[in-house]
């Protein structure tokens, strides 16, 4: 009697197993993105605000969310293995408007991208999943 | 006469399946394997690979590693198991609990407890912490004489459970009358052990043996999977050997040292049949 | 007072087999950090066996379960192999063991012999020339040549040989009398009297190809048809982080089977005859 109703435990908990082993292998990819901080990013573009362009640097324009307090912004890496993480950068910022920070950088370059908006708190390293803007 | 003939037809039906696949899969392989070993190459070259395996270091050396792993561990492991039979049996009444926790580390991959080995037996394992701090010498499990000793305890710990329950199973035939007699008779404890049961399960104890024999081979992918491919020379077995060579592409000493292996299975197997024969004829 | 000093030996005996799972269950919640210091050996400290992780984690299980797919898409491809053999192996050998246990034919203890033999013999034996047979029978980079070589292998037929062997033949002679076939004996009579032996083999035989590592680095090109035994085996040298999370995940279906019929195979080899 009691044996029965182990035996009726393990095989629902075998059932129960099998099936969330389905499940994660179909959605694994999925949950794990739910799960990483989701950012949205924009491009690097060069360019200046001020009508006297400083021409021994590059002067690149950010949006202005892009830039947190220390001077520093997040650009986006993809790994070997197809991870997307993100590594703070450090900017001097020259000037700004209602839209963009004007900065330069000795490490960044324009082809990357920087992240604008997070939904959550990152940090140098972290894994993140890339959200197609507006 | 034509029944007993119906009767070895259907016999043959049932086991038809079981060797169509045998033969396919393992003697005709085997038989690849024999003319293969008379080879090298292209040349028919008799029995120089033989010969020629015999005076090899290396072989010789798998071939007395082998030996003695044989020797020390299926002796022990039988013993040991039959011991703890009998004290389970001594119980009147036991939980599941126990005899079914004694399968566990049957049923746990060998994948899986590699690295639970590693730090028990590491040289600055539990293993040796312990014994730092009882103040003796680091032992280096894992290059000196005592990888036997530690290839030995891993084997026993984990077909113990299974032989054991072999062994209780073995026991529970007994017939407790027997005892009974034997025990009116004045027989002592030991005696009752040595004289009533031991003669009274001696198919358990081939089988038993039959069993640790085919695991003591499967013991080896413990050794692959601490040791790697090239493991010191106390556990340098005749797997390893053969193993060497498969990667080697050595195919005739592969082949002439399978069939050594396998000609000293087959004298082991054969006395032990004959031992059983004997004894469940005198039964 | 003696039978505590049983109890308490008996409590030691089962530690010691419990402990090295018990240990591993305990180090799959430790984080990755802990795992690598464990495992660190060069640092000269002596590793105590610490059962307790510093942190309740579920790191390791998140790295296996979402960061890796290619471990879950792995586990299935265990499955494809392991199932099919097991069944397979408990129907081929049921039937032979019978045979061999019960009926009479010429040189059935020789042919048995024979089979012994065949099932010991070391697997580098047969990789090769059954390499040559699968490659003529276009079977390589396929399933079916794991499956078809595991299904015969001669260890059912020796392990349901021996439970048959207890089933009394007096009542298989009772049946013959009634004109019953012998397949109607062996459904009828044998199946149901060796149903503990059945449940020990389909556990050791499934234990056996859940753990099977030659055979596909030979027969298989392809590494996405490796099943989890091989990365288990690989896993040692790249990723101790998740070593352990893997090691649960990998003996979980074993454990199914194990608590499914444990007190079956207590019984297996001594059902009948009492």
């Amino acid at each position: 009697m009691k044996q029965d109703k182990f035996k009726r435990i393990v095989i629902k908990f075998g059932i129960v197993f099998f099936i969330v082993m389905l499940f994660l292998t179909y959605f694994s990819k999925t949950i794990d993105n739910l799960l990483l901080p989701k950012v949205k990013i924009s491009d690097v573009m060069t360019g200046s605000l001020s009508e006297y362009p400083d021409t021994m640097h590059t002067h690149y324009l950010l949006p202005l969310s892009s830039v947190i307090s220390s001077e520093e912004v997040y650009v986006i890496n993809t790994l070997e293995n197809g991870d997307i993480t993100v590594s703070s950068v450090s900017v001097n910022i020259c000037g700004s408007d209602d839209l963009y920070y004007e900065v330069t950088s000795d490490f960044l370059f324009s082809d990357m991208q920087v992240v604008y908006m997070t939904s959550k708190e990152i940090s140098d390293g972290d894994r993140v999943y890339i959200e197609e803007g507006e | 006469m034509t029944r007993k003939r119906k009767d070895y037809f259907t016999a043959f039906l049932f086991i038809l399946p079981s060797l169509i696949g045998i033969a396919i899969f393992y003697i005709v392989p085997y038989i690849i394997c024999f003319i293969k070993s008379l080879y090298i190459g292209q040349n028919f070259v008799g029995l120089t690979n033989y010969i020629q395996l015999f005076s090899n270091n290396t072989f010789l050396l798998a071939l007395k590693n082998t030996a003695v792993f044989t020797v020390i561990a299926i002796p022990l492991l039988m013993v040991i198991s039959f011991l703890l039979a009998l004290f389970l049996n001594s119980f009147e009444k036991i939980s599941s609990f126990f005899s079914s926790s004694f399968l566990i580390p049957v049923v746990v991959p060998i994948a899986s407890l590699i690295c639970v080995w590693q730090v028990v037996f590491d040289d600055y394992g539990a293993v040796n912490g312990l014994l730092n701090t009882l103040e003796f010498y680091t032992v280096e499990f894992f290059s000196s004489e005592f990888s036997m000793v530690m290839i030995i305890f891993i084997y026993v710990w984990k077909y113990c459970g299974f032989c054991v329950i072999l062994f209780t199973a073995g026991l529970a035939n007994v017939p407790k009358s027997l005892y009974e007699s034997a025990r009116l008779d004045g027989a002592n404890s030991f005696q009752l052990v040595t004289k009533v049961t031991i003669p009274m399960i001696t198919p358990t104890v081939f089988f038993v043996f039959l069993m640790e024999i085919i695991y003591s081979f499967k013991i080896f992918r413990e050794v692959f999977a601490l040791f790697g491919d090239y493991p010191n020379e106390n556990v340098y077995f005749l797997q390893n050997f053969i193993n060497n060579n498969y990667y080697n592409l050595n195919y005739p000493r592969l082949s002439s040292a399978s069939i050594i292996l396998s000609l000293f299975i087959i004298i082991v197997l054969l006395v032990f049949f004959i031992f059983e024969r004997k004894h469940s004829v005198s039964e | 007072m003696k039978k505590i000093i049983k109890y308490i030996f008996l409590l030691l005996i089962t530690a010691i087999f419990l402990f090295p799972v018990v240990f591993m269950i305990a180090c799959s919640f430790m984080s990755s950090s802990q795992i690598s210091e464990m495992l660190d050996f060069a640092n000269g400290e002596y590793k105590n066996l610490n059962m307790i992780p510093e942190m309740f984690s579920l790191e390791q299980f998140y790295q296996v379960f979402f960061r890796r797919p290619e471990y879950l898409l792995k586990f299935w491809n265990s499955v494809i192999v392991t199932f099919p053999t097991v069944i397979g192996q408990v129907v081929v050998s049921s039937l032979a063991a019978f045979a061999f246990a019960k009926l009479k034919f010429p040189f059935r203890d020789k042919l048995f012999f024979a089979y012994i033999v065949l099932l010991i013999l070391p697997l580098q034996v047969t990789l090769v020339p059954n390499y040559i047979i699968l490659d003529n029978m276009d079977l390589l980079n396929n399933f079916l040549a794991i499956i078809l070589p595991g299904t015969f292998s001669a260890f059912g037929i020796c392990l349901l040989r021996q439970s048959i062997k207890y089933i009394p033949d007096s009542s298989i002679e009772a049946a013959r009398i009634d004109g019953a076939s012998y397949f109607k004996i062996f459904t009828r009579i044998i199946l149901p009297q060796i149903k503990s032996g059945l449940v020990t083999l389909t556990l050791l035989c499934f234990i056996d190809n859940w753990n099977v590592v030659e055979q596909p680095l030979i027969y298989f090109d392809n590494s996405t048809m490796y099943p989890l035994s091989i990365m288990m085996s690989e896993i040692g040298n790249s990723d101790y982080g998740i070593i352990f999370a893997c090691g649960v995940m990998f003996m979980i279906p074993a454990l199914i089977i194990y608590f499914y019929g444990h007190r079956d195979i207590d019984l297996s080899f001594s059902d009948s005859e009492k």
